[in-house]
């Protein structure tokens, strides 16, 4: 059994690691505002750190896709390999327990980033909740940030 | 065995037409399933988007304890960004082929846009009326099409699944 952090974005469950989260912060609290460096939106924290935004809804519904932080949401402030993520989610999320060797793969259709994204899937009742690699989701949003800068300029 | 054969053309292969919204001219384009594929039809349900994955995966479904995943035919045909839309059923079918890694036999959901008919093919039928089609462009790019026919007012069409729940056609 592992503890794990519950996150809602949109509609579906999501679960990351709970030794990686650092914090949670409101979308409104306005002590954070974001700021944009490089193309790249960032939430400032305490003693001059700060943490990218990352947008897994885009990831699912594309570039348009609406981002729960703008509905009055949450950031959950986690901590990727080298960097300091914050993923936009729809509530404040909470800590659950949860047998991850019982995560199960997703169907043989999903290959590549899909995959990379989402390693695991666990069952709960009627629920599914989609286990997220923090690494791959930074990744793939400074991919998506690169590749939505070289359609800019053209 | 002749016997059999003769009774399937008296009787009809009972078939379930999902409408496409692919068009081409005034033909309305609709993907058969026969009977053997079909396991169930459902009711709209929450899908499980998941990040990353092509926009004809409209993410995966929990059945029966068995993760499916669900295929937009639209979308496959046209490979285009997924608008946010709502289903109104989703087909369980028998794609045929099975899991690479397992064996196991491989289903799929069909998500279906518009109510999905039920249609008696009789074998007489496809004898005197068949007429070949050439499928229109959005399909045939899609690799997937099987063949295609006029049954009525519907250009009906044969779609092959397996290289989708496989895997094998995000590769290409």
């Amino acid at each position: 059994m592992k503890a794990l952090y519950l996150a809602q974005i949109d509609r579906q469950l999501f679960a990351v690691d709970k030794e990686r989260v650092i914090g949670v912060s409101s979308c409104n609290s306005g002590f954070f505002k974001p700021i944009e460096e490089g193309g790249r939106r960032y939430l400032p924290l305490p003693y001059g750190n700060r943490a990218m935004i990352c947008d897994v809804q885009s990831l699912v519904t594309g570039p348009g896709g609406q981002a729960p932080a703008r509905q009055g949401g949450h950031y959950l402030i986690v901590a990727a390999d080298e960097e300091l993520m914050a993923l936009a989610m729809t509530g404040k999320g909470r800590i659950v327990t949860a047998d991850v060797a019982a995560a199960r793969p997703l169907p043989p259709a999903f290959t590549g980033p899909s995959r990379m994204l989402v390693p695991g899937v666990l069952v709960n009742g009627l629920d599914l909740i989609l286990l997220l690699d923090l690494q791959a989701v930074l990744e793939t949003t400074v991919d998506r940030q690169v590749e939505c800068r070289t359609e800019e300029k053209r | 065995m002749r016997g059999m054969k003769n009774e399937q053309q008296r009787t009809g292969l009972r078939s379930f037409l999902l409408p496409l919204s692919v068009k081409d001219g005034l033909k309305n384009f609709v993907c058969l399933f026969t009977q053997s594929q079909v396991v169930e039809i459902l009711a709209p349900r929450f899908v499980s988007q998941i990040p990353g994955s092509p926009s004809y995966l409209a993410g995966v479904l929990l059945y029966h304890g068995s993760l499916l995943p669900v295929i937009d035919l639209d979308l496959l045909c046209r490979q285009q960004l997924a608008p946010r839309v709502r289903y109104r059923q989703l087909v369980v079918v028998r794609t045929g082929v099975a899991d690479p890694e397992t064996g196991a036999p491989l289903k799929a959901v069909v998500a279906a846009k518009d109510r999905v008919r039920i249609a008696t093919i009789l074998g007489t039928d496809l004898e005197e009326s068949f007429a070949q089609l050439k499928a229109p462009l959005a399909l045939s790019e899609s690799n997937l099409v099987r063949g295609c026919f006029q049954h009525e007012d519907d250009a009906v069409t044969l779609f092959d699944l397996g290289p989708v729940v496989q895997g094998i056609y995000a590769a290409t």
